[in-house]
Order: structure tokens, then sequence, then C-alpha cells
């Protein structure tokens, strides 16, 4: 038993730069797609909501051209965490634009929202008819104008009404005052209710990456996050859904692909799971591939593929990485999963990955997010993101929150809870995977705050289950993860 | 650009290279973290198809050697001494620390200049044919390493090459490096202790086990008829456990003490208590044929078997809290100090790094105008057990238990927990945690409190331990972890 201490990962951005800072990063060096033939210097928009919220959103957006100030006594006390936006335009940062104009907007009159509001008491309903709102201008956008990103703004007012069930007898005030302000509350109902989530599952026909966006951003108020940091991320955010490369983890000599595998319960929250996989590279490009059904067994309440699920899509995940991605197999493939592996898993990813594509090298990896083991130190600050403990070779302990020197601070609240990696089948030395694990936190292109506490790779299948829940089998589905994120 | 303006590229970057290591190591060798990370890994990688790591990350600093591949079984030192002596010394050192068994291939990276020469039979000598080394091609420095770049036949390596490097010697990476510097400097001096939240058990030896012999119908009708006068939940399953729990108690009118450091499991009773002597109470609930099995040999049988010893683990352990006071709270899975008959406000004693300190273990919460009591507040923790490398362990998370009168949980139990979880940082959770840790230990005498424990067996909890750790943080440095806010009173309230 050791500890040993990971350097924040330093990421890859244009020019050959590396930082550890996303935010800075691209604005010392730009997106690490700058050089490339194919990026999106010109980003087509196209918007869509209420009336008044798309006014202000369009002025924001325009006004975001220019540098936006971080508040001062939040850059004063933290000036690394805080750092101004640097502007999205063609000349600094991102070396990016905007592009829209009035035939990409698509305004929604308030009458059809109240309309909504008043005929339809029941949640369920409610959120799939303001769901059709927005998606039958999403088809005429995505079908006669083609833009690379479609925004839609969301009044704050209706935010309440989409979350849970609200007795509207009450007044509008009581209302607000009454409820959580969180889009991702699942509510009460016996069947799941998430707007966001159905809006991207459904606008998915149309193949135009979204953007949801609450008009309440244009002024944040205290407790939200500044104007600066909102604009980071979600310029960051566009970019990425308008096929661009942010940034890149740093590259290996090997070619190396990085997999997750989730589970998520359907809506009605049935004994039977859904697996779903994503895999890709250090770019983040890459496929997403929903896979069979598990069932729950009493005895184990945590959900394992057969060897013959493992090995399909984990096949069907490396066939369609090829064809997308247009490379040969990964030399190495690390697969991150959030319960323990069983000797069918092991076997169904051994026989695809090695036997049928040929992959070199293979790490099978849990991912535990709820470890009861914690470290302290004397002081205020908890020890730093980066503390690796080495608890025997199969068995560690990262902590991938925690105090950051970059910042001079620990941005969470009470202690931090680090994760817990088990190693069921490793060719690569287990340091490295813990090195790897760190640096994937940094590849969430919703966030450029760098400290997250969990790999994109469990992230994404997280996002990616939130999403396919809300579609039919026979819906088309997405390969790209700028379609769930 | 052609193979020639490449290399022309590469070889001025070493030169930049060589001139920022000179102002650098003005200051220290650790210096040798920051390039090593940026500039000579991906060089030394991309040059010799390797995948080196710094092995300066490891807790107990590799010895002899600074940047290694375990799977290729190389390894280098980085140093700014060019003398025969270092080179010697470094060398001498991989060999007592057995390094030859980790790695083949020993190379220096000179990042001043080589001598002209190195006396290779004193180096022989040393060697002792334990590894091969030849001093021409394995001590390099800026030049020789350029000689060995030009070497390259491939464009596309040596393109990546100047990549790598000029990329690198831009002035801003110039300045990152700088300021990256000021920082490891300092804390890479020192080094801080980082505490583990498990502490090491020493499990009992023996496990005795034997078949139940109770009066299984009796004791089903004993439960009944008492879940039919209303006490007790009427519509509960009777299990296993519930028939032994009440034959226990059946026996407590000729004075023995209930004891739940047991585990039922196919009609059979597993115990740390010696089921063959007769005062236990336990000896009377069996049969005579009592068995023996060493606790090490039960939970490595299966995971059934490992899943049934963390189930008397744990139930072994709650006998052992609830003597130091320390309830097992089943609805919130967690341990808390218990309160007396009346409810109110406890402080006990204990040793605090070898001084007699106070800790208060259940804190009141009274209205704003002092006329009643609304919650208190119980020092509490959660538990898990893990084996690792043979060895058990217990960790430990601190929280809080809020209860309206000491018994029942308090209403906005869960409102209470997450405001105080908001105002708590690291040092008040780790002060908690180092309380109950040496509350619960047994190797340190100076307790005497607890001294009186009574369970039959060699169940020994030892006291926290805490490892050394770089870098370390400078609290001081960096802003408070919390601005005090006016309404941060909170914590105070409890006092």
């Amino acid at each position: 038993m050791n500890l040993r201490y990971i350097k924040e990962p330093l990421l890859e951005f244009g020019r050959g730069g590396r930082f550890e800072c996303p935010r800075q990063g691209i604005y010392n060096f730009a997106p690490y797609d700058i050089d490339k033939q194919v990026r999106p210097e010109k980003i087509n928009v196209g918007i869509i909501g209420r009336s008044d919220s798309v006014d202000e959103v369009l002025d924001w957006l325009k006004n975001c051209r220019d540098k936006v100030v971080a508040p001062v006594q939040r850059q004063a006390k933290h000036p690394k965490l805080y750092p101004n936006f640097c502007g999205f335009n063609k000349d600094n940062g991102f070396y990016s634009e905007l592009a829209f104009d009035e035939t990409y907007t698509k305004k929604i009159n308030n009458s059809d929202f109240d309309k909504i509001i008043k005929e339809y008491n029941n949640l369920e309903d409610r959120i799939t008819e303001v769901a059709d709102l927005y998606l039958s201008h999403i088809k005429f956008l995505s079908k006669n104008k083609r833009p690379d990103v479609i925004i839609c703004v969301l009044p704050e007012k209706l935010v309440p009404l989409l979350n849970q069930q609200v007795d509207l007898k009450k007044d509008s005030e009581d209302i607000l005052d009454d409820l959580q302000d969180s889009l991702e509350d699942e509510g009460n109902s016996e069947r799941e209710q998430n707007f966001r989530s159905l809006l991207k599952a459904k606008s998915m026909q149309y193949n135009v990456p979204i953007q949801i966006i609450r008009d309440r951003i244009t002024k944040p108020s205290g407790e939200m996050q500044d104007p600066s940091t909102i604009a980071w991320n979600i310029f960051t955010a566009l970019y990425y859904k308008a096929s661009g490369i942010p940034w890149a983890m740093v590259k290996s000599s090997n070619i190396v692909c990085y997999a997750g595998i989730g589970f998520y319960k359907s809506r009605d929250r049935q004994t039977t799971q859904t697996s779903v996989a994503q895999i890709f590279n250090e770019l983040g490009k890459g496929v997403i591939l929903r896979g069979g059904e598990v069932t729950i067994k009493r005895n184990d309440r945590t959900p394992h593929l057969t060897e013959s699920q493992a090995y399909e899509i984990l096949d069907n995940a490396l066939t369609e990485y090829k064809e997308a991605i247009g490379t040969i197999p990964p030399q190495r493939l690390v697969l991150h999963k959030t319960s323990n592996f069983n000797d069918a898993e092991i076997a169904g990813f051994e026989a695809a990955a090695i036997n049928k594509h040929g992959v070199g090298a293979l790490d099978l990896v849990t991912i535990n997010e709820r470890s009861g083991i914690r470290l302290f130190r004397e002081n205020d600050y908890p020890v730093l993101r980066g503390t690796h403990l080495r608890l025997s070779k199969e068995n560690h302990v990262l902590y991938t929150r925690g105090s950051v020197p970059f910042y001079e601070t620990y941005t969470g609240q009470y202690i931090p809870n680090p994760i817990e990696i088990r190693l069921f089948r490793h060719d690569e030395n287990p340091d490295i995977i813990c090195d790897e694990i760190l640096a994937l936190t940094k590849m969430n292109w919703n966030n450029t705050q760098f400290d997250r506490r969990l790999p994109i790779t469990i992230e994404c299948a997280r996002n990616v289950g939130a999403i396919l829940k809300y579609m039919n089998d026979s819906d088309p589905m997405q390969l790209k993860y700028s379609f769930y994120m | 650009m052609n193979r020639n303006i490449l290399l022309t590229s590469i070889q001025q970057s070493l030169a930049r290279f060589k001139a920022e290591i000179e102002i650098a190591t003005a200051n220290s060798e650790y210096n040798l973290h920051l390039h090593s990370e940026n500039v000579l890994i991906p060089l030394l990688n991309e040059v010799f198809d390797v995948n080196l790591l710094n092995g300066n990350y490891e807790e107990k600093n590799l010895s002899a050697v600074d940047l290694v591949d375990y799977k290729n079984r190389i390894a280098f030192q980085v140093t700014s001494t060019s003398s025969i002596t270092k080179i010697k010394n470094t060398i001498q050192q991989f060999i007592k620390d057995k390094r030859y068994e980790q790695f083949d291939m020993l190379y220096f990276f000179i990042l001043t200049e080589k001598q002209n020469s190195y006396n290779s039979d004193s180096i022989d000598t040393l060697i002792n044919s334990h590894f091969s080394f030849d001093a021409d091609e394995h001590i390099i420095d800026n030049i020789s390493f350029y000689k060995r770049i030009q070497k390259i036949n491939n464009v596309e390596k040596i393109r990546r090459i100047e990549k790598s490097l000029s990329s690198e010697f831009t002035d801003e990476k110039i300045d990152q490096r700088k300021e990256q510097l000021q920082y490891f400097d300092i804390q890479k001096l020192q080094s801080e202790k980082v505490y583990f939240n498990f502490l090491e058990l020493s499990i009992p030896s023996t496990i005795y086990y034997s078949d139940l012999d109770i009066d299984t119908k009796l004791l089903k009708a004993r439960i009944t008829n008492r879940r039919k006068k209303g006490l007790g939940r009427k519509s509960r399953h009777i299990s296993d456990r519930d028939l032994v729990k009440e034959a226990i108690n059946s026996y407590d009118k000729d004075g023995n003490k209930y004891c739940q450091d047991w585990i039922v499991s196919e009609n059979k009773l597993f115990t740390f208590r010696n089921l063959g002597d007769d005062t236990e109470i336990l000896s009377k609930l069996v049969t005579n044929q009592v068995e023996e099995i060493d606790s090490n040999e039960f939970y490595e049988l299966n995971e059934d078997y490992k899943k049934r010893f963390v189930s008397l683990l744990n139930f072994s352990l709650r006998e052992r809290f609830a003597e130091k006071k320390f309830e097992w709270v089943e609805k919130e899975e967690l341990y808390r100090y218990k309160a007396g008959k009346l409810a109110k406000s406890v402080k006990i004693e204990w040793t605090k790094d070898k001084k007699k300190s106070e800790r208060q273990v259940i804190y009141e919460r009274w209205d704003k105008d002092k006329n009643h009591i609304i919650c208190f507040r119980h020092l509490a923790f959660t538990t898990s057990l893990r084996n690792f490398e043979g060895k058990w362990y217990l960790a430990i998370r601190p929280t809080w238990s809020f209860t309206s009168d000491g018994y029942k949980r308090s209403r906005f139990s869960e409102d209470y927990l997450t405001g105080i979880k908001r105002l708590e940082a690291n040092k008040s959770v780790f002060s908690d945690f180092k309380f109950i840790g040496t509350h619960l230990s047994e190797t340190k005498n100076e307790n005497t409190l607890f001294s009186t424990l009574t369970t039959p067996y060699s169940l020994i909890i030892h006291s926290p331990v805490f490892a050394k750790f770089n870098p370390v943080i400078n609290d001081e440095d960096w802003k408070p972890i919390r601005e005090k806010k006016s309404d941060d009173n909170q914590l105070e309230v409890w006092e």
C-alpha cells in the first residue's frame, strides 16, 4: 500500500500547445483542431424559443463576441478559476464565429406555451406538448436551413412547470417558490419525466445537435455560475457540437481507445436494464451504441451482461468505430464500467477485442463511485486532486476531486469523495491506468472547469442512458456524443 | 520542411533546452521534475521508441533512476552532474536496490556536457555482470543525443521530434515552466502527513460453530405472541436471527448479558466465542458437537464464506462498539454515540496527541428563546470492512445523527446534515475521525476509560496511521477555504 501524486494532466491544444487548464489552453494556443483542414470556423446556429427569450439570448450571443469579464470579487480571490471569457470571434480564442440571422430564428408565441400549460395538467402530456412545439421548429430548421447546432431557448418561468406536478391553482410566484429549479429532477410520477432528455431523444432524427439554454443565463443570479464561466461552457459545447475539437488528451505512443459500458433503467423503472457502450480516442471522436437488455437478479442487484452480450456490444462498437473513425483497430483498449466484471463479461470482452479485432492490450476497469476510503490532511484544505492510493495491485483509490494547485483552492463542499478503481484484467501498468482516468475527467466539453469527478467514459454512459430511455427501439439513434451532451 | 531544416531546428531547440536548464538548475535538482515531464519524456519516448514515465512520482522516489519504462525494462537517470563519481554512485545504488531485476538498461542523460571519457574498467567492476553498460552508448548529453537523432532515417519521425521540441521552446512555454517551477520547487522539498481512514484489524484466529439446538416452535410462538400485543412489528417475518435473539434473551434472567457477535447460517451458529466453554451463554443454544475452523481458512473458502465472515466480523464489531457507547442504528445504517436515559449534552475525555482532552459527542440544540431542546446532534460514523493484501481493515467515515429525544430520528435530519456538512471542511472531519479512530482502537493504552472490554476473544482494532506525502499544500498561501459569513453561525449554535 502506498501513495503517490499524479500531477494535473496536460491537455493538448492548437499549434502543439499543452496546458492543464482548458480555458487558458484555448486562450493561449487556440483549439486543438486550429490547423486542421476541416474545423468549424463559422458555426451556423438556429435558434428556437419564445420571442422575448430569443431576443435576449441573441443579444447575449452577440455580446459574447467580445470579452466577457468575470465578477471582480470572484476573480480577485481565485483568478485562475474565474478567468475572463476570451470572446467568441475569428481573431482569438476559438478563432471561430457564430452565424445567425432571422431566417435561422424560429419564435414561438407566448400564447402557444400558455395554452399548453392551461390545457395539460398532467406532467407527461405537458412535457410532450412543449417538446413537440420545439420539435416542429427543429424539423423545419434542419430540413430547410441545415444549421450546425440548434439552440433551444427555454423561458425560465416554464422550467418549474416541466419539472413535476404542480398545483396550478396557486399563483405563479408561489409555484416558483415551491419548486426546485433543476431540470434534471426526475419528479414523482410512475414514469420518469424529463423534458431535456425527451427533447434530445426526439430531435435526434433531424441530424442536428441541439443546445438547450435557459434564458436566465443572460442575467445570472448570484447562486448561478458567473457570466464568463457560462460563456466558456456554452461556447465550448457549441464548438464541439459543430464538430470542432476544443482540446485533446495528450497522445500516447500507441493507438489507445477508451470505452465506457453503462446500463440504464427504462422510464417505468422495471427490472430490466439496457446496456450502452461508447468508444472513443484521445480526441474524443467515437461512437455510441445500444446493447442488449439485462435482467436484474434478486440476489445480485448489479446488472451484468452475458458472455454473448458482452461479445456482441464490444464487437459492434469496435466495428462501428472502425467505420466511423476510419482507422485501424486500437492497439490498446481500456474499458470502464461502474460495476464489477464477472467471468462471463471478461470472456465476452476478451473474445471481441483480442480474438476478433486484434486489440493488442486490454484493460477491464471498474470505477466505483462509492468508496468507503478517505484520506485526511491535518488542515482545512482536503488532499490534492491526483492523490493516488494503491491499496493493492488491483485496487486503487483516486482523488479526482480535491485541492487543485492550479486554482489554489478546493472547489467543492464538505470533503471530496474519491473514486475506487478495480482492475479485473490489465495489460498496462496500473499507474498509467489511473493517470488516464484522471486525464479523462478533463474530457468533458460541457464543462471547462477541469476538476470533474468522473472520467468522461462513465459520464458519457450516464448521459447517453438518460436520453436513450426516451427513445423507442425503432427511433434512429445518433452515434456521436454531441447529440447526448 | 526538408530533413536538413528539421535537423537544424532540432539542434536549435536542444541548445535552448540546455540554456534553460543551466539557468534553472542554479536553483535545485527538483527542476528536473518539470523539464522531464514536458520535454525529456516525450523526446526520449520518440527517439528510443519507449513509454517512459516519471519515477519521481512514486511514493518512495525510485532510487538511482528518474524516468522508467517497466514494460520495455529501460530506465534513465537525468542529471546535471557529469562526473564519474556521480555515474558510479548511481550504478552502485542501482545494484544495491536490485533495479536490474526491473530494468535491463540504464541510461544517463547529462543535461550539461558529458566528460570526454569515462573509466570503463571501474564501472565494469561495479556492475559485475548484473546488466550490460557501455559508457559511450549509455551516457548521453545534448551533443550525442543530437547525433543519435541525425541517424534516424524516418523523416516523419524527425518531423515529430521537431514539432514536439519546437512547441516546447516558445517564449510562452518557457514562461509557463518558470511559473510552475516556483510551485514545485518549494513543494517537493517538504512532505506532510496524510491519514488513512481505515484501521487495521487483528482478527480472532478461530471461528467456533455448531448446530443450533433451540426450541424453534416455542420461540416462534413467544415472538408472535409479543408482536400480537403490539410489541414489535406485527408483519415482520421471523428470521433465524430473531429466534436466536429470543433464545439468548430467555437466559437473561440468569444474569447473562445479551450478545450480538454471532451469525446463523444453515441452522448453524458461528461465532468467535468459544462454544465449548460452558460459561458462554451461546453454548446453551447449540449441540455438544462444537467445531473449530481457522478464520483465514474460513473466509478464503469462497465468496459466500467471505460474505458470512464479513457479517460475523460486523456483528462482533457492533458488540465492541456498543461497549464504547456507540450504538448501531439500523434505520440509518450508522453507529452513533448513545444518549443516556435522560438525553443531554455529553463530553468525554480522551487523549489527543498525548494530551488529555475533552470531546463533545452529543450536542443540544435549543430554540431561539432557550425554552426547549429542538434536537440532539450525536457524533456518528459509518463503516465498511475491506480486505487487501491479506489484511482486514475497518474504514470509518464520520457523520452526524440527529434525534428529537436522544433516540428517535429527527424529522429534519437530512436538512440538518446537509447544513452542517456545508460548513465542515477537511480539518473538522479529520478531527472527528481521529477521535473516533483513537476511541475505538485498542493499541494505545493511554485511554484507560474504555479498557474494560468484555469480549472473550482477541479482536484488535489498531490506531489510525498516516503516510508522508508530497507535494504539500501550504494552506496559509491559499485563500481561506470558506469565508466567514453572517449565516455561518450554525456550528456555534450547537456548542
